[in-house]
């Protein structure tokens, strides 16, 4: 009976222990105050206390400065104490999903901004399209929160005229490349490709360079990063007149289906199957059986002379003791007019946009923090808190970052092309990443069934006829859908 | 009990007559759901390219399935067999700990060993297609039946450590009264494996049948983990719990995977009942 007492006793000991190690923050949960609690993930890393601060290889990255941000708001903000989860869900869907549908969800919450479009209309999260409208009380240079962003901020706005999460970096996005392998075929003097036309022969020399061993390969993804750009290049000469409704720069999915409608924008014409071309092009220098070739660890091992990736991929790389040779960043290559005659805009260079996506969720509703969260993401998105929430992570670019700020050095060329092609931008000379990004606007399905038909093409089991049949087939299907689900008002298009 | 075991079964009956797009409601539309799986519909056209995406997935998991029963029980009786029958006591308890101790390492990783040592562009598959002059195999990403073969080969030799253990102590459960007797009738091993030893590990034997079936139809970690529905839109290693996975989570299609889910429900249902009946037990012999 007593050994039987003690293993309850035990028992009841680790749960308790358990329960009691979910969550972290810095005082005494006190009654009369009121508790955000926050799930930090991140696009890049999350934004969670390492569990040491000391720098070793199995923690090359220590971190505590979110924990020390909130520390110091509760300092401004008597009435609130931040409880941050040890673990962030990082998005999960299966996790966050059942907990936002019972309002059980962390008051504020990491997923990726894309989830609106499949969440609207759930009553999931705050329209923070009113807060952003104000002035952010910790960055009052700027006479409203959306100044602070800039013009990227508009293309978060989705079809119901709301923003419904909050923004806390840019990512870095661009292609690692081997610089060994660059001077072994080009020279001591080579130079990174800058053009679509140059990154096509720059993949041919190295593929004529290393014809016949196996292991080698030219480029690689692990995602489809650079397709996203040569569509918003290519149909960028359809974005004047689309981007009609909500005139931000970037086409969203209401002003698509309308551009579809109205004959502006056809999913059949040329132009979108030139971009359908342009993949197939892009992809030829690929390795026989590419979709088993780990990408990552052959960069690593020196095999691949290009891999395209974000700030997550450098970050780890940077961290990589077995790399034995130098490698460096370089903007994904502009597409021309000579290469294609649509692409009058290239994109901006060196960020994805704007990225780690925090809503607000009904949570905070239910239990009356909006407030407070909102004042807590002003206080972090305010320059002086970002840089170094964000440059401490040493993964993303901050949202304003200044001479001070120390941000990693592999990601110093990308912030540099970025500030300069957004001034591009704003002379008309570019457009927004993913200003016109088909196959993310129209929903879940077209993306998976869009990335699906191209892999059947890169690898050959269909030709470019059928895969352009197919996903203008799609294409069309889901714009009927969705005209119908949305129930949009025509009268205003 | 009816919070935890028959509350989620009796929801996802009536989420599968519904369009539930959040797992908590929806419109009641009758049988449309399982129209869509058998015979075809949007939602999975849409997302699989594919309208008889259902069917595959039904003759992947039931290929995936029996293929599993045979192999994980074959080799793990064989095993069983082999150290039952060595001479070397100690050499047979240092065989049980090293088979044992396989159930330590998590599936995760067993799975991404696979992936990455046996399965890559350069693995050793690969490798030893190479040495017979073979064009090398995309496996879990083929388009086709090889990626089907790639997931049947995951894991050889397919011995289970807990399965293992309990066949092993059903053979040692075996009267040493019978085992003399058929010694004394000059019984060959071969003879002795399949009228002695087969007989009394029936029950064992209907025991992981059972749980091969329920497990087996349910299963689709690797899929999860690898390859997803298969490459591209060959959707050559789907199977339903891959598709109710993905239909709810990603596609949020809750009341076409509820349905999903009660198909699942039905053939685990039948299969378990026909095996009940079909299989005798030890004690039913002796009865």
């Amino acid at each position: 009976m007593k050994k039987l007492f003690a293993l309850l006793l035990c028992l009841t000991l680790v749960i308790a222990a358990t329960g009691c190690g979910t969550r972290v923050n810095s005082n005494d949960n006190p009654k009369d105050k009121k508790e955000i609690v926050l799930d930090a993930g991140g696009d890049i890393g999350n934004f969670n206390t390492t569990l040491s601060m000391e720098e070793s290889d199995a923690n090359p990255f220590p971190y505590n400065t979110l924990r020390t941000l909130c520390d110091e708001w509760e300092a401004l903000n008597p009435d609130y104490y931040v409880t941050i989860n040890v673990n962030s869900m990082n998005g999960d869907r299966g996790s966050c999903k059942p907990l936002l549908a019972n309002g059980t969800a962390p008051d504020i919450l990491y997923q990726n901004g894309g989830v609106i479009y499949n969440d609207l209309g759930q009553d999931w999260y705050v329209d923070v399209g009113p807060y952003l409208a104000q002035q952010n009380k910790y960055a009052t240079q700027y006479e409203t929160w959306f100044d602070l962003y800039g013009e990227e901020i508009y293309s978060t706005q989705v079809s119901d005229g709301g923003y419904y999460y909050l923004l806390l970096e840019r990512i870095p996005v661009g292609i690692a490349y081997n610089k060994n392998i660059f001077k072994e075929v080009f020279g001591e003097n080579y130079t990174v490709p800058s053009t679509y036309a140059e990154f096509m022969n720059c993949q041919k020399a190295i593929s004529e360079h290393y014809a016949g061993q196996a292991d080698r390969a030219t480029f690689l993804t692990t995602y489809q990063w650079y397709d996203i750009v040569l569509e918003s290049s290519i149909l960028s000469s359809y974005i004047d007149e689309s981007d009609v409704l909500r005139k931000n720069g970037s086409v969203d999915t209401e002003e698509l289906i309308r551009a579809v409608d109205k004959g502006i924008f056809n999913p059949e014409g040329e132009a979108f199957r030139s971009y359908i071309d342009l993949i197939q092009d892009k992809n030829k220098y690929y390795p026989t059986n590419w979709q088993t070739y780990d990408a990552f660890n052959n960069f690593v091992k020196g095999n691949l002379a290009m891999l395209e990736g974000t700030g997550a991929t450098f970050r780890t790389l940077s961290a990589n003791k077995s790399i034995d040779f130098d490698w460096g960043v370089m903007p994904y290559p502009d597409l021309t007019t000579e290469t294609n005659k649509y692409s009058v805009k290239p994109t901006v260079r060196g960020t994805a946009g704007l990225a780690t996506a925090w809503f607000i969720t009904n949570s905070a509703e239910n239990k009356g923090t909006v407030d407070g969260c909102v004042d807590l993401m002003m206080y972090l998105t305010a320059p002086q808190n970002n840089n170094r929430l964000i440059g401490d992570l040493k993964g993303g670019i901050p949202l304003n970052p200044d001479e001070n700020t120390v941000i990693a050095d592999y990601l110093t060329d990308l912030n540099d092309i970025y500030v300069t092609d957004y001034a591009a931008y704003k002379q008309g000379k570019r457009t927004l990443w993913a200003s016109y990004n088909t196959w993310v606007l129209l929903g879940d399905n077209f993306r998976t069934a869009f990335i699906k038909t191209t892999q059947d093409m890169t690898s050959g089991s269909i030709t470019a006829d059928k895969a352009f049949e197919t996903i203008t087939k799609q294409f069309k299907n889901n714009v009927i859908a969705l005209k119908l689900e949305n129930e949009y008002d025509t009268s205003k298009w | 009990m009816l919070v935890f075991s028959y509350y989620p079964p009796i929801n996802s009956l009536i989420l599968s007559f519904t369009d539930s797009t959040n797992g908590l409601d929806g419109e009641f539309i009758g049988f449309d759901n399982y129209k869509e799986l058998f015979f075809g519909g949007p939602n999975l056209y849409d997302r699989y390219l594919s309208n008889t995406v259902f069917w595959k997935s039904l003759l992947n998991v039931i290929i995936l399935t029996v293929v599993g029963m045979i192999t994980g029980n074959a080799m793990t009786i064989f095993l069983a067999e082999l150290l039952y029958n060595c001479k070397a006591k100690i050499l047979s308890k240092i065989y049980r700990y090293l088979f044992i101790i396989t159930i330590l390492v998590p599936g995760v990783v067993n799975t991404l060993i696979w992936e990455t040592l046996v399965f890559s562009a350069n693995g050793l598959a690969n490798t030893i297609l190479k040495a017979f002059n073979q064009d090398p195999s995309l496996w879990y990403f083929s388009p086709d039946f090889m990626a089907m073969l790639a997931i049947m080969l995951t894991g050889f030799p397919w011995v289970g450590g807990t399965s293992f253990l309990i066949y092993l102590a059903g053979l040692q459960n075996i009267p040493e009264s019978i085992k003399e007797a058929g010694i004394l009738d000059g019984l060959t091993t071969f003879k002795r494996i399949v009228y002695i030893d087969f007989p009394y590990l029936a029950g064992q034997l209907k025991y992981f049948l059972i749980l091969g079936i329920i497990g087996g139809l349910q299963n689709f970690s690797l899929q999860l983990i690898v390859m997803g529905a298969g490459y591209g839109s060959s959707n050559a290693t789907v199977v339903p719990g891959f598709l109710l996975y993905d239909l709810s989570i990603e596609g949020d299609r809750y009341g076409l995977a509820a349905a999903i889910g009660m198909v699942i429900f039905v053939l685990t249902l039948g299969l378990t009942i026909l095996n009940m009946k079909r299989m005798k037990t030890t004690e039913d012999m002796t009865a």
